[in-house]
């Protein structure tokens, strides 16, 4: 009998331990990567329409804060996110990938390359965005740009040197940004692997 | 130990209340420990003064009947047997203490017990009051009761998850509005992040945007926000601290050339609406944030290179001022007569382009 009320307590104590031991990390682990809910996949790209709104859900916003993000409101635009290209494989510094060739209607859009951790690699000659103001179209209005290790003729971007990278597609002033819920695949540009190892 | 000097202990048991009846009266607060009545026939006599003023005391002294077992979970038949044999006032001493508590060890219950109700009739007693120890019930195996916990645990896990979720923006020390309450005393807005540049703790700039903030603190009055549209893309977000975007324009709603925004509370706009001139309305933009703290963010694009220094100047012209410190609010009188309620167009006015869903969503 003694042995059952002092195992009592230790079950109490158990029961607070696993308490702790699942809730805490399970929410770092939850607020620790990308948001986790309301993501949308299209084609290559990924975007979470609600988190530039008031509707944002709390896992969101717990990693707002703790990363100190400022989102882009569903006004100002909508930001596209890919980590893989058309084919599902992850983009690879190594290897050059050609996007294009549409984009929505937008009054501004821009390609930015950060590496693994989210960083910028600028320098006095290399860029890690483009805009649409500077892109060079075909006679069409089709634009291909190329994101390579090594220069490229046309639209270049080089990528980050180290594994992989990350891309994001901002558009600015788009009437997309309410409507991303019914955003086509056609419509964005495609990322499409060329060659690795250079 | 006479009977005269004791009247009620002695009546107590032989009167009308049987000893097993007493005992479960008082089994019935758990409170009967079974060592006591052995010891507690010599601590009758030190308890007799005690209970020897009992009866003599009238309802208007009460503070001297403490320790009187007359609680008022007590159960009144056992006690009010003897007191028509104390022949004084029986019922007054029962309802002048209220404050009478329960005594495990009171002296007077004690020998009572151990007088007349004997062991064998205590130790049932025992036996009934022991299921009503352990937490989970005696009948679950051992196993059992460890996946409770598990479950218990597991369901207290989930708790602990969403707190700490929902908890996270209050608490962050790093989020972007405390990184930004510098700037709350600026006039203008504080550039965080040059075009072309990566030293800024902006996560995932935009090589291309300038931005700019400035953070506000409503409880100090309601804060304006002055634009100058210009050539270049220029977009203003407001968020509120912990609780995302509410509000978003772009330069495309400027009126002349110029943004001019309010931001209030909603308390301020109703006593803005109070104070408000109807023969004059603002042309005021204003905007119910649905928190008084947060900040707001200017991003002016610039396209290519050769307009990022642009870009920065416009986004750092912007202006922040807190509405009051300046210009006195609008006057309380309005010299026109009070006209019935016009359409209240101007106040909350969307700009053309309304972008996030709407003015003010969330009221607090």
């Amino acid at each position: 009998m003694t042995s059952r009320r002092l195992s009592s307590a230790a079950l109490v104590v158990y029961a607070f331990a696993v308490a702790l031991g699942l809730g805490v990390p399970s929410a770092y682990w939850a607020v620790k990567g990308e948001y986790p809910v309301g993501g949308q996949r299209v084609g290559p790209w990924r975007t979470w329409p609600a988190v530039g709104s008031n509707r944002v859900d709390p896992y969101a916003r717990a990693i707002i804060a703790r990363r100190a993000e400022i989102p882009l409101a569903t006004g100002e635009g909508l930001a596209l996110t890919a980590t893989a290209d058309s084919g599902g494989q992850v983009l690879d510094g190594a290897c050059a990938y050609r996007i294009g060739s549409t984009v929505p209607q937008a009054r501004l859009w821009t390609l930015t390359v950060y590496d693994a951790d989210g960083r910028l690699r600028v320098s006095d000659t290399v860029r890690a965005g483009i805009t649409s103001a500077e892109i060079l179209r075909e006679a069409d209005g089709r634009f291909a740009v190329t994101v390579a290790p090594g220069a490229r003729p046309g639209n270049w971007l080089k990528s980050p040197e180290g594994g992989r990278f990350t891309m994001v597609l901002r558009l600015y002033d788009t009437s997309v940004a309410a409507s991303a819920a019914s955003l086509d695949a056609r419509a964005l540009p495609a990322i499409e692997r060329l060659e690795c190892g250079a | 130990m006479s009977e005269p000097k004791l009247p009620r202990i002695a009546d107590v048991p032989g009167d009308t209340a049987p000893p097993t009846e007493e005992a479960s009266a008082r089994g019935l607060k758990g409170k009967a420990p079974p060592h006591q009545p052995a010891a507690d026939p010599g601590a009758a006599p030190p308890a007799q003064p005690t209970r020897a003023e009992a009866p003599t005391t009238t309802p208007e002294a009460p503070a001297a009947d403490v320790r009187m077992p007359r609680g008022p979970l007590f159960t009144p038949r056992v006690w009010d047997a003897p007191d028509p044999a104390a022949g004084s006032a029986p019922a007054p001493t029962a309802t002048a203490q209220p404050v009478a508590a329960d005594r495990p060890s009171d002296p007077h219950a004690g020998p009572q017990g151990s007088a007349k109700a004997s062991a064998p009739d205590i130790a049932p007693l025992e036996e009934r009051l022991r299921p009503r120890g352990p937490l989970v019930p005696l009948g679950m195996s051992d196993r059992g009761r460890f996946m409770v916990a598990t479950l218990f645990g597991m369901v207290l896990a989930v708790g602990v998850h969403i707190a700490i979720v929902l908890a996270l923006p209050r608490f962050a020390e790093n989020d972007a509005f405390s990184r930004l309450r510098s700037t709350m005393e600026a006039g203008n807005a504080v550039p965080i992040a040059a075009p072309g540049r990566t030293e800024t703790w902006v996560p995932l700039p935009d090589p291309a945007a300038a931005v700019a903030a400035c953070a506000y603190d409503l409880r100090e009055g309601p804060v304006r926000i002055s634009a100058k549209a210009g050539p270049l893309f220029q977009s203003l977000s407001f968020h509120a601290r912990g609780g995302g975007v509410y509000f978003a324009v772009t330069d495309r709603a400027a009126v002349r050339g110029e943004l001019d925004l309010v931001v209030m509370t909603r308390r301020q706009l109703d006593e803005a609406l109070a104070a408000e001139d109807e023969s004059d309305p603002t042309r005021d933009v204003r905007i119910v944030a649905p928190r008084p703290e947060g900040y707001v963010i200017v991003r002016v694009l610039a396209p290519s290179p050769s307009l990022r220094p642009q870009a920065e100047e416009a986004a750092r012209t912007v202006a922040c001022t807190i509405e009051g410190e300046d210009e006195p609010p609008a006057p309380p009188t309005s010299p026109a007569p009070p006209a019935p309620p016009a359409p209240p167009a101007p106040p909350a006015a969307q700009p053309n382009r309304p972008a996030t869903p709407a003015t003010p969503p969330a009221r607090r």
